[in-house]
């Protein structure tokens, strides 16, 4: 039995050996011949494209460091792009207006990883918001985690090198930010190199220069609200539809050399919206003109809300009362378009000891006492380990049925001084008929004097 | 045994056949070296000659100053340097810290020896889960990865950014030292309280109790060479601070007599003892061209 079973094997064994039909190569080409033709297919690729590349870089709201995750806004990052043979890459980015005109030049790579791979090797405006130092990066995701970006990608098309279109797929190999490379028009790079992503970051500035915190656009007959939250680059719009119902939608934008784009477009009946371009002050009439699909539009200041959420100033309220927290905000109140108006900041409290404590932010704390809500500042204490109540503010909140709030004072906690930031800023509460609170994140609201829009003061939740 | 020697005949046979039935098969020449072998092939810049004659012919160090994937801890967010950064952090390295290693030793062939061949620049800091963040590391005697290279400067005012560059190479490098010629064993009983906790202790509060700095405290290794870079790498304080002259970190730990100054005190006894019978350098020699080498080099 157990010969046969040799046998068996033995000539399995010759039979195996007499296939001669191995061969190592695809094509007469070996894996080294082919991953070194399709890494120069790739870079041949890159540097063919006469009038350059954008870059589109979009995050998915994660970010890793130290193979932990970090969440936070999702972006939509712009770059113009042009690559060269001696491996050096020029870019210009729409990440901050100091990288929107001048061309930085580094270097890149493209190599065989696990995948090929398309890597910006040395620091280029790409990597300012990879940075992991919160002073750089400016990060909202915590020390040690840039927005989510990468600097280093694989290409993800499922198709050979050679047979690539006008645009490239890429995915970070950190945090798998999606990139695609689209080949650039000459329009496009003359828009470009001619600075013109600067313009549309002044042309953005200039919203500013409406002084009411309600902006309304007007667009072919139709008005909708619109705000811009330039830290994690998004606009919301809000307008009212043909049913009557109140609409909003926060839409994340990126800046082109020819112009504002959405990462999806408004929609409003037969009206769609997928960017802004040519905004231009008017001082004469203190509006901004723009172009919306070859469209022509004005934004103009508004001292009312389109529409106003009859929910808001209960819920304000409410959230921090149901969680036995407060509202603060670092700035304190914004006035006629001075963030800071009253310089908090410069606030000081002292402790039992007679320390002087330095300004930590200003909050509103409902019920901090039973029925009797606080609103003053917050002080860091003397050592330097937490913080201090010292003075302040004690009062109620009245939410009304059209949606405002009103603010009353009819205490005092410790000795609050009858002068300076803090008691402009506790009569400034209970002054002008009330507010109108706009929620405008998951742990945020800005809150609108009535009578008089240009005055306002962001509220974050601690939590 | 009797089963062995029916098979063996009958493998030699299969062999045999195999050979036969391969005589034909065809290999594909390898033509194309694989790609990748012998490093990046990237067209070569300024810095790279510049790295070439300065470091890689005097010190057959090699300088890795472009990003390498997973040359680096991965996966952590840490960001290449800037190229306008790489050739003044290199000139600070040879003329502040490897210059008076080379003028006591009377040659480069110390270093030439010694130094790791691989240095690896990196543009951030490499930011710890614990809220600490690393400058530098030393691997086994053969690479040295210097951090922050972007915020490299040797302007009198950012004198505290250079010497924390000094102090991490100094660090780095005493490192290297202990991996080939290790220090008196002696030195780790000095002081007992090293904790994985030293990121929580003020520097000041550390000499107090007898090391140079709050990391120091972390490991019995990372004191000896803390104790190095702090002699080596301290300087007259800038507007930014930081990094005093050793003298002052002695008087943080209390002056004579104080546990925390007496302590290292003896620690600089062996330090300098090391330096003399392991390396035969006159450790206080290398300390004072240090100093002088960091002062006349701000701007």
């Amino acid at each position: 039995m157990k010969k046969t079973f040799l046998y068996i094997l033995a000539v399995m064994t010759i039979g195996a050996g007499c296939r001669k039909t191995y061969n190592d190569t695809i094509q007469g080409q070996t894996p080294d011949q082919r991953v070194s033709a399709a890494l120069a297919a790739y870079q041949k690729k890159l540097t063919a494209a006469p009038y350059g590349w954008i870059f589109l870089e979009s995050t998915t709201g994660i970010a890793y460091n130290q193979g932990v995750s970090a969440t936070g806004p999702q972006i939509t990052l712009a770059y113009y792009m042009q690559f060269t043979d001696s491996g050096r890459v020029s870019m210009i980015s729409d990440f901050d207006p100091s990288m929107a005109a001048t061309p930085k030049t580094s270097s890149y790579n493209v190599k065989e990883l696990t995948r090929p791979a398309l890597i910006f090797d040395t620091y280029s405006y790409l990597h300012v918001p990879c940075d992991p130092d919160p002073n750089v990066s400016h990060s909202p995701f915590g020390f040690g985690y840039g927005w989510g970006t990468d600097f280093e990608f694989s290409f993800s098309d499922s198709v050979a090198a050679t047979a690539l279109g006008d645009t490239i797929q890429l995915i970070g190999n950190l945090n798998s930010a999606q990139g695609m490379l689209i080949k650039a028009t000459q329009a496009q790079q003359t828009a470009y190199l001619g600075g013109n992503v600067l313009n549309l970051f002044t042309g953005l500035g200039n919203l500013n220069n409406i002084l009411q915190y309600f902006k309304r656009l007007s667009l072919g007959g139709v008005s909708y609200e619109i705000r811009i939250n330039a830290i994690n680059r998004t606009v919301t719009f809000t307008w009212i539809d043909g049913s009557g119902n109140i609409r909003t939608a926060t839409v994340s934008y990126y800046i082109l050399g020819t112009g504002i784009q959405f990462s999806s477009p408004i929609v409003n009946g037969s009206q769609t919206i997928t960017g802004i371009d040519n905004l231009a002050w008017n001082a004469g009439s203190s509006t901004l003109t723009v172009s919306i699909g070859g469209q022509s539009g004005t934004i103009t200041g508004a001292n009312a809300p389109l529409a106003v959420n009859a929910g808001a100033a209960a819920a304000w309220y409410q959230a921090a009362n149901a969680n036995n927290t407060y509202w603060y905000s670092v700035n304190g109140y914004h006035i006629n378009g001075v963030d800071n108006a009253y310089r908090v900041d410069t606030l000081t409290g002292r402790d039992t000891a007679n320390n002087v404590l330095p300004y930590y932010y200003m909050i509103y704390f409902p019920n901090f006492n039973p029925g009797i809500d606080f609103f003053g500042p917050i002080f860091i204490n003397n050592a330097r380990t937490g913080l201090d109540l010292v003075w302040g503010w004690g009062g109620g909140f009245a939410a009304q049925t059209d949606g405002h709030g009103v603010f009353s004072i009819s205490y005092t906690f410790g000795t609050p001084p009858s002068t300076g930031g803090g008691f402009q800023s506790a009569q400034q509460l209970v002054n002008g008929g009330g507010y109108y609170f706009v929620n405008t994140g998951p742990k945020t609201y800005d809150m609108v004097n009535k009578t008089d829009a240009r005055i306002w003061i962001s509220w974050t939740l601690a939590l | 045994m009797k089963l062995l020697s029916r098979i063996l005949p009958l493998l030699c046979l299969t062999a045999l056949a195999g050979l036969i039935s391969c005589k034909k098969d065809k290999f594909t020449p390898i033509t194309t070296p694989p790609v990748g072998l012998g490093g990046d092939n990237s067209p070569k810049t300024a810095i790279d000659s510049f790295i070439y004659d300065s470091l890689t012919v005097p010190y057959n160090v090699a300088v890795y100053y472009k990003w390498l994937p997973g040359e680096l801890d991965f996966p952590s967010d840490i960001t290449p340097p800037d190229e306008a950064k790489v050739i003044p952090m290199c000139k600070a390295l040879l003329n502040v810290a490897y210059a008076p290693y080379n003028k006591i030793t009377g040659s480069t062939l110390f270093l030439r020896k010694y130094l790791p061949k691989v240095l690896e620049l990196a543009g951030s800091a490499e930011y710890l889960a614990n809220g600490a963040i690393f400058l530098g590391q030393a691997e086994g005697g053969t690479a040295m990865l210097l951090y922050m290279v972007n915020s490299f400067s040797r302007q009198t005012a950012d004198s505290n950014t250079f010497k924390q560059t000094m102090h991490t190479m100094h660090h780095e490098f005493g490192h290297i030292l202990h991996q080939n010629i290790y220090y008196p064993v002696a030195y780790k009983t000095i002081s007992t309280g090293y904790t994985g906790n030293w990121y929580n202790v003020p520097d000041a509060t550390a000499r107090q109790s007898g090391f140079i700095t709050a990391y120091a405290e972390s490991a019995p290794d990372e004191d000896f060479v803390e104790m190095i870079s702090s002699m080596l790498a301290g300087g007259p304080n800038g507007p930014s601070g930081g990094y005093d002259e050793y003298e002052q970190l002695l008087v943080q730990a209390g002056g004579p007599g104080s546990v925390g100054y007496e302590t290292i005190k003896r620690k600089e006894a062996i330090v300098v003892s090391y330096f003399a019978s392991a390396w035969n350098i006159d450790f206080y020699a290398l300390r004072a061209i240090c100093r002088s080498s960091f002062v006349n080099y701000l701007q």
